[in-house]
């Protein structure tokens, strides 16, 4: 593959990637890197790509970025993104802790740090909120501090005031993804399925063919038939009651 | 004592939301109306637990409405009921996470 065509394929895997079909991407993107191994440009989109397919991959991808561009907070940043996925906590939060500190102005690095700290059962709420603040001190008009919020409250288990900010980013971007099906999971969460449904409707109706909004769905169908388990079940034992066994 | 009380209360938290949540779901049309329906038929081919549960379901309401009818057959319903469920939690888990 010739330099020129290398970035030819880099801008598409970069409008594929925009436009959430991550999997369509990393082909493109591998082909690419054979010509510039150590571009950090195409490193940064192959590990990019790589978070939604195979976050282990996309790990070592952002380790390869660190050493290509170790003056950047990018491979940091996608290291600590790999890392959350991945379930290592405190390596996601070091790694968002090293992408501050070579970056310290970019809001996105903080709203990294506070989703990383706010990861599941070890939670430090005030610390990850306060966090989640900073990235909207940073960048008021940006979605990601809001979000990063809303996923800071998701975990400590508030789907109402989630909603809040997921509700907030939208006012200020009303096409934000990632807000839209974010309140579809808060919604979920505090059992509004039809909410919830309807949310990840939104998101399919413009692209039906978004990997997360289908595996969001999965789970909304699961859980959709689990419910109707349970109903028949206490039925069945009401029946069992009047008749008897 | 306090594990059974713990798990009583979370079986009955688990009953009541199914009920709220399913009339609310039900009660909204344009929702129901906008699912992909192929779709949602589709994971019962995509996946063989989810598949059983579905049978189980459809066996269990079968049950119901016979054991309105004749005795013993909700007992039977209870244990196809239970076995949809146990499926329906397996593939659950083993749903990647959303």
């Amino acid at each position: 593959m010739t330099s020129e065509a290398a970035e030819t394929a880099a801008a598409r895997a970069a409008a594929l990637i925009d436009l959430e079909r991550h999997a369509e991407a990393v082909p493109l993107l591998l082909q690419a890197l054979g010509a510039r191994p150590h571009d950090a440009e195409l490193l940064d989109l192959f590990a990019q790509a790589q978070l939604r397919v195979d976050s282990r991959a996309a790990s070592e991808t952002a380790k390869r970025l660190v050493e290509a561009a170790p003056q950047s907070h990018r491979g940091y940043l996608l290291g600590s993104f790999a890392a959350m996925e991945l379930g290592r906590r405190r390596e996601a939060i070091a790694l968002a802790r090293q992408a501050i500190e070579l970056a310290p102005f970019v809001a996105m690095n903080h709203a990294q740090l506070a989703q990383a700290m706010a990861m599941k059962r070890l939670i430090r709420y005030r610390r990850a909120i306060k966090v989640a603040r900073r990235a909207i001190e940073l960048d008021p008009d940006s979605t990601v501090g809001y979000i990063a919020a809303g996923n800071v409250e998701l975990a400590s288990g508030s789907g109402r005031r989630a909603q809040k900010w997921y509700r907030q980013a939208l006012e200020l971007q009303p096409t934000d993804r990632a807000a839209r099906v974010n309140l579809a999971i808060a919604d979920r969460r505090r059992g509004r399925l039809n909410a919830a449904y309807a949310g990840i409707l939104a998101r399919l109706e413009h692209d039906p063919r978004d990997e997360f909004a289908l595996r969001l769905l999965d789970s909304m169908i699961y859980r959709t038939l689990a419910h109707l388990q349970w109903i028949i079940l206490v039925l069945l034992f009401v029946v069992l009651g009047i008749k008897g066994g | 004592m306090p594990f059974v009380a713990w798990f009583f209360v979370r079986v009955v938290v688990r009953i009541v939301r199914a009920f709220v949540e399913t009339a609310s779901l039900l009660n909204d049309r344009r929702t129901l109306r906008a699912l992909p329906w192929p779709y949602v038929r589709s994971i019962v081919r995509r996946s063989k637990l989810i598949g059983l549960a579905v049978a189980a379901l459809v066996l269990s309401c079968v049950c119901l409405l016979l054991g309105i009818l004749i005795a013993g057959v909700s007992s039977i319903g209870i244990l196809i009921a239970s076995f949809g469920l146990l499926m329906s939690w397996l593939a659950k888990k083993r749903l990647p996470a959303a």
